[in-house]
């Protein structure tokens, strides 16, 4: 049952994450994108992170992916413009680019099937409830998660004055 | 079974790393860095699982955090980039070629 669930949450993310990068209108690519999340917090329920797949609804799903429809909507149509694919040398780029992701992928692969951590199995049963990541985060974690506030603070900081500014270039 | 997610995970983070390298339109480029830090995340959360230990996903939730963050700051450089050039397609930017 549980390799199951896994097979159809890991095609499912992968199918969908495949349509997001082969997709020439970025709408479909980023409604593709919010199954891409849905799928991994399915996955992550079957890792027994059930806070975690909360927050991947939730932040990704929710807030980060209507953030980039709310961009597009505001940009228009013009960002549909692609012209890849016409000239021989294009197709070539493009191949050979393939080609590339094909033998990072392999090496990866490789590099899983050769190590030594795959001996690694459920050593008690850890849940990864809020109750857990609290304590993990306000205890052993206290000064990434207050230097992580202090990045977010600059992120937003950032983009006002980014935005403000009135003429570029 | 811990295979299966890392052999997922890598399946996925290609799928992004090919995405910023084929396409030139920005905003996908930015959906491809997405999936990458997707996959990322269910590499750790998969070895936190079965390395009995819920620092993996303390990390994830950095991760997710820092992802938030980036797309906020790489949607305002998109608005700046198509207000100064009206096209995303990253072709038409040489800004800081020479």
């Amino acid at each position: 049952m549980e390799n199951l669930a896994f097979y159809v949450f890991s095609s499912l993310a992968v199918i969908s994450a495949i349509y997001v990068v082969a997709s020439q209108r970025p709408v479909y690519g980023v409604l593709a994108l919010v199954l891409t999340m849905f799928a991994l917090s399915g996955l992550f329920v079957l890792l027994d992170a059930h806070f975690l797949a909360m927050i991947q609804v939730l932040i990704y799903a929710g807030a980060i992916l209507v953030l980039f429809l709310f961009i597009l909507m505001l940009l228009g149509s013009e960002t549909s413009d692609e012209n890849g694919g016409r000239e021989w040398k294009d197709k070539l780029k493009r191949i050979v680019k393939l080609v590339l992701g094909f033998a990072f992928l392999s090496e990866l692969l490789i590099f899983v099937a050769g190590s030594k951590f795959l001996s690694l199995s459920h050593s008690g049963n850890i849940r990864g409830t809020i109750e857990a990541i609290g304590k993990a985060l306000l205890g052993e974690y206290i000064l990434p998660f207050e230097l992580v506030s202090i990045v977010l603070l600059v992120g937003v900081i950032g983009v006002v004055g980014l935005l403000k500014r009135e003429k570029m270039v | 079974m811990l295979s299966h997610y890392l052999i997922a995970g890598g399946i996925l983070f290609t799928i992004g790393a090919v995405g910023v390298m084929t396409r030139r339109n920005i905003i996908v480029i930015l959906l491809s860095i997405e999936i990458m830090l997707n996959a990322v995340n269910l590499t750790m959360v998969a070895f936190s699982k079965f390395a009995g230990n819920v620092s993996g996903q303390v990390a994830s939730l950095f991760v997710i955090a820092i992802a938030a963050c980036e797309v906020a700051v790489g949607l305002a450089v998109a608005v700046l980039l198509f207000r100064a050039k009206n096209t995303t397609d990253t072709n038409s930017f040489n800004l800081l070629r020479w």
